[in-house]
């Protein structure tokens, strides 16, 4: 349970190109190596069960062959009895003088000879008979043991009836013939069935050669290994001749004497197959399992670099993948690190089209994004602050502050006290409207009030010189309705600057309507001020124009008033609002301001860009 | 993080190595295929279990002959070969009444085989067929019942081999030529009937110069009656040499050839003295041991087959549901001192 939760949270620790790795591993290799080690074992097992299958079923004929070869052999002690002078002999008890045993020796081992020796069964090697104390024999060789005769009698006992014939081994009977020929000796009781009695034995001894030939019959070649052993495990025949005689140490061990099995302890692992006679005759073959597996062996080794090698080719792959695949996101995850502390001017270069691709593109834009808006910001703060700056230092303008203070000396000495008032009063007007009031926007009254105080001043000292209307188109109430502050003002002071240098007269027409705008599309506000001044000169038009257009602020222009308020409503606004010029040289000018019909002050705007 | 990791695929390919590698290293030794069958084992507790009943086999004999006791002596033989009870009975008096006596008692015995060398063919039949039907199987030797008495018949030698086999011998010790005469209870025993039916048959098939006389009467009579009687083929007892004593008191010896069934223990001097020219029989012993051997199988349900190999006694063949055992044995004076019986 914690081992579980502990790697749960180990797994989710992870970073993504581990997470790759294992799946990568889980999904590819771990399975691929399992195919690859379930398939190879049972493509040995197919290629081994089957023999391990048939090969019991040919040892069972083989072994069948070799036992009925021995019964053969075995009936072979019948042909004694075809003679009757042989069998007087044998039947014979009481003890003749020598000279008659000798020439009854000589007779036997005559028949012997003829009968047996060099009879038609060229398997047998010689014949011996052993009856009471007299040894018979006739053989084509001779055994190497001095003591052969004395050896063969221990067999010759006066044991119990027994009417099978009896296999005695090479190395049970522990006497080799002169030329290491592999023998068998069958043992077969000379029983005299007509009196009941025992009258001896009979000994044949075999040549095993027989074997090598049935042997070759399952195996052709050489390659395996081929025994044949009594039910003690000792070997009767070998295809390796020195073994003959010794005894199969492991025969204990082997789990079953019919069928086949695979030893697997051992450092050179066989398949061995046996069948036991109904005799007790063993036969067994043996053959390495690296023999029996070697195509297979090599054919798994080649499936197993084939392996290896798509998986180094994958994991090269991979690599190479996971490295493409992780190394943007690490760009990435550097950059937005930048980012985060404040370095906006990055640039994310990424040529793929694919998500990550998308991604940084996206990145790349939000960022464009956040960088534009951030400066613009900035710059309409900036702006919006020298505007505002100019349009307070314009308000309070000491030399209209002085030309006035003067009209008005030049009105208490000439006694003129009405005059004086009226021009005292609008002027504390003004001054309140401009210091007062710190907000962005008016409402238009109060920025047509003051145009109009400011115009009247001016009248004061300008008297005839200066004739100034104001026409409210809408007539309407101009108390709900805002306005930028500031606006009037200095496009009026404009027109009086440049008007007053050249005309004996001016007039000066303010006009206030609402007008569909065909840059907006939507029923904005229209101030109008028109002069009968000198007009602009085309060039001089298109060159302010074009100074409109900019946007941005010009300090030391000639047209500094213009631009600024036309500034200002831009940036407030937008540039589908703002001033907007109409002059014919010789004739006048009108200046057109648009701005929005805005029923609700700017504060909240002006707050929030403050903050 | 990277090292967990690296362990976390250690370990994988750890387990999946020991998982692979266990399949194959459990122990030394891994079966492929087996041909063990359980047969042979049952068959040696089948075995087992018969051998500690010890089946009990009746032996009856005609009479109580050395004869009859070579064929006990070899009845015993193969009892302990076989590992079998034997009793060998024989009647007190030669006769079928006795014999019935003696079968009956068996039955009150309740033995599991009774083998019988029937005096008379018919007479004994209801007794067996009552033993058959009690569960007792019943089978004949040395001389036969009708076929409904037993299941089937020892016989020694076939009897048309051996009536051909004793006119050969007779024509032979004869020259092929003159006239001779048969001893023997012809009337009243069916297998002597027989055999003389074969011995006139080959006498009349192969020996045109030799006739076989009828006699009657007494045979010391009829040797001094009866010049021309040259040969006497004797059926009579195999224990007794009635004809070659016989004519030893007529003087008659070497004269008159004789020849028949007979003993060798018993007939051994007087081939000898050259009174009887060749004996035929078969060794009781070994009829004795067979008749045993294959009562036995006949308990463990096998039934003999022609050319069988009953161990001891070598092959047997099979007429019917006749046992045929040995081909006849000759009797000579070189080879008769061979015999024990």
């Amino acid at each position: 349970m914690i081992f579980k939760r502990m790697r749960k949270i180990r797994v989710r620790e992870l970073r993504l190109s581990s997470k790759l790795a294992i799946t990568y591993v889980l999904l590819t290799v771990v399975p691929i190596a399992l195919i690859g080690l379930y398939s190879y074992s049972q493509y040995n097992k197919s290629v081994q069960d089957p023999l391990g299958e048939y090969m019991p079923k040919f040892l069972n004929q083989a072994n069948n062959d070799i036992e009925q070869h021995f019964q053969r052999l075995s009936e072979l002690s019948e042909l004694v009895w075809r003679s009757e002078h042989v069998l007087s002999i044998l039947r014979r008890e009481t003890k003749s003088d020598r000279t008659a045993l000798e020439k009854d020796a000589a007779y036997i081992n005559d028949f012997l000879s003829e009968t047996y020796v060099n009879g038609s069964n060229p398997d047998v090697l010689g014949v011996y008979v052993l009856s009471g104390d007299q040894l018979y024999y006739s053989s084509r060789w001779v055994f190497q043991e001095q003591d052969w005769k004395w050896q063969l009698r221990r067999y010759g006992g006066s044991e119990p009836a027994q009417w099978e014939a009896r296999l005695i081994q090479q190395g049970e009977a522990k006497l080799r013939f002169a030329n290491n020929i592999p023998y068998v000796l069958i043992k077969k009781q000379l029983y005299d069935t007509d009196n009941r009695k025992l009258l001896g034995s009979m000994f044949i001894a075999i040549d095993l050669a027989f074997i090598e030939r049935i042997f070759r019959n399952i195996e052709p070649e050489d390659e395996g290994r081929m025994w044949l052993m009594s039910e003690s495990g000792m070997i009767v025949y070998h295809a390796n001749s020195e073994l003959i005689g010794t005894v199969d140490a492991n025969k204990k061990f082997y789990p079953l004497l019919n069928g086949s099995f695979r030893t697997t302890g051992s450092d050179n692992p066989a398949m061995i197959s046996l069948n036991q006679s109904s005799r007790g005759l063993i036969l067994a073959h043996s053959i390495p399992l690296k023999k029996l597996t070697g195509e297979v062996d090599a054919a798994g080794r080649m499936i197993a670099f084939a392996l290896l090698g798509i998986f180094l080719l994958t994991i090269i792959v991979f690599v190479y993948f996971s490295w493409k695949f992780i190394q943007p996101l690490k760009r990435l995850s550097g950059m937005m690190k930048n980012v985060e502390m404040g370095k906006f001017q990055v640039n994310y270069d990424l040529q793929s089209r694919d998500e990550i691709g998308t991604l940084a593109t996206s990145l790349n834009s939000m960022i464009a994004t956040i960088r534009d808006l951030i400066q613009k910001n900035y710059q309409i703060e900036i702006r919006q602050k020298e505007a505002e700056l100019y349009a307070l230092q314009s308000q309070i303008n000491p030399h209209f502050m002085y030309n006035t203070l003067e009209t008005i000396g030049m009105a208490v000495e000439e006694g003129e006290t009405e005059a004086v008032v009226d021009m005292v009063t609008l002027l504390g007007r003004m001054l309140r409207f401009s210091v007062s009031n710190l907000s962005r926007s008016v409402t238009i009254a109060e920025e047509v009030q003051h145009v109009k105080d400011y115009l009247t001043i001016q009248k004061f000292r300008f008297e005839d010189r200066l004739a100034f209307e104001i026409v409210d188109q809408r007539a309407g109430d101009l108390q709900n309705l805002y306005s930028p502050k500031f606006i009037l003002q200095p496009v009026v002071e404009n027109a009086i600057k440049h008007g007053l240098e050249k005309r004996r007269k001016l007039e000066i027409q303010i006009s206030i309507g609402q007008e569909f705008g065909a840059r907006s599309g939507q029923v904005e506000m229209v101030f109008r001020i028109r002069d009968n001044g000198p007009g602009i000169s085309t060039e001089r038009l298109a060159e302010l124009e074009k100074l409109l257009q900019n946007e941005s602020f010009q300090h030391k222009s000639s047209q500094f008033g213009l631009s600024n308020v036309n500034a200002r409503i831009k940036m407030m606004h937008g540039s589908e609002y703002g001033l907007q010029l109409h002059s014919i040289e010789g004739l006048g000018t009108e200046v057109s301001i648009r701005i929005p019909i805005n029923a609700q002050p700017y504060e909240n705007e002006q707050n929030e860009l403050q903050g | 993080m990277r090292n967990r990791l690296l362990q976390l695929i250690g370990i994988i390919v750890v387990l999946v190595i020991t998982a692979a590698c266990t399949a194959y290293s459990d122990s030394g030794y891994e079966v492929v295929y087996s041909l063990e069958s359980q047969h042979r084992q049952d068959a040696i507790d089948l075995k087992g279990e018969l051998h500690e009943e010890r089946p009990t086999i009746a032996m009856v004999a005609k009479s109580a002959s050395p004869y009859f006791s070579y064929a006990e002596e070899g009845a015993r033989e193969a009892a302990r070969q076989a590992g079998i009870e034997v009793t060998f009975e024989s009647p007190r008096m030669p006769g079928a009444e006795q014999q019935i006596e003696v079968v009956e008692q068996l039955i009150r015995k309740d033995v599991d085989v009774i083998a019988i060398s029937a005096i008379d063919p018919e007479k004994l039949i209801p007794m067996l067929v009552k033993a058959r039907n009690q569960g007792i199987r019943v089978i004949t030797w040395d001389s036969d019942t009708m076929l409904k008495g037993r299941e089937f018949f020892v016989n020694q030698v076939e009897t048309e081999v051996l009536g051909r086999h004793l006119m050969d011998n007779m024509a032979q010790a004869m020259g092929e030529k003159g006239k001779f005469v048969v001893l023997g209870e012809s009337r009243t025993d069916a297998y002597a009937s027989e055999l003389l039916k074969w011995i006139q048959t080959q006498c009349d098939e192969n020996y045109p110069h030799m006739m076989l006389d009828e006699h009657a009467g007494d045979i010391k009579g009829l040797l001094g009656n009866r010049a021309d009687i040259g040969g006497i083929l004797e059926l009579h007892s195999i224990d007794h040499a009635t004809a070659a004593e016989a004519v030893k008191e007529a003087g008659q010896s070497g004269k008159v050839k004789v020849t028949g069934l007979y003993a060798p223990s018993m007939i051994r001097n007087y081939l000898h003295d050259g009174l009887v020219q060749k004996a035929t029989l078969w060794s009781p012993k070994k009829l004795g041991y067979v008749t045993v051997m294959l009562a036995n199988d006949l308990l463990s349900g096998r039934y003999p087959t022609d050319g069988q190999d009953v161990p001891g006694a070598g092959s047997i063949r099979m007429l019917g549901n006749t046992v045929i055992m040995d081909e006849p044995i000759d009797f000579t004076r070189e080879n008769v001192d061979q015999y024990d019986f």
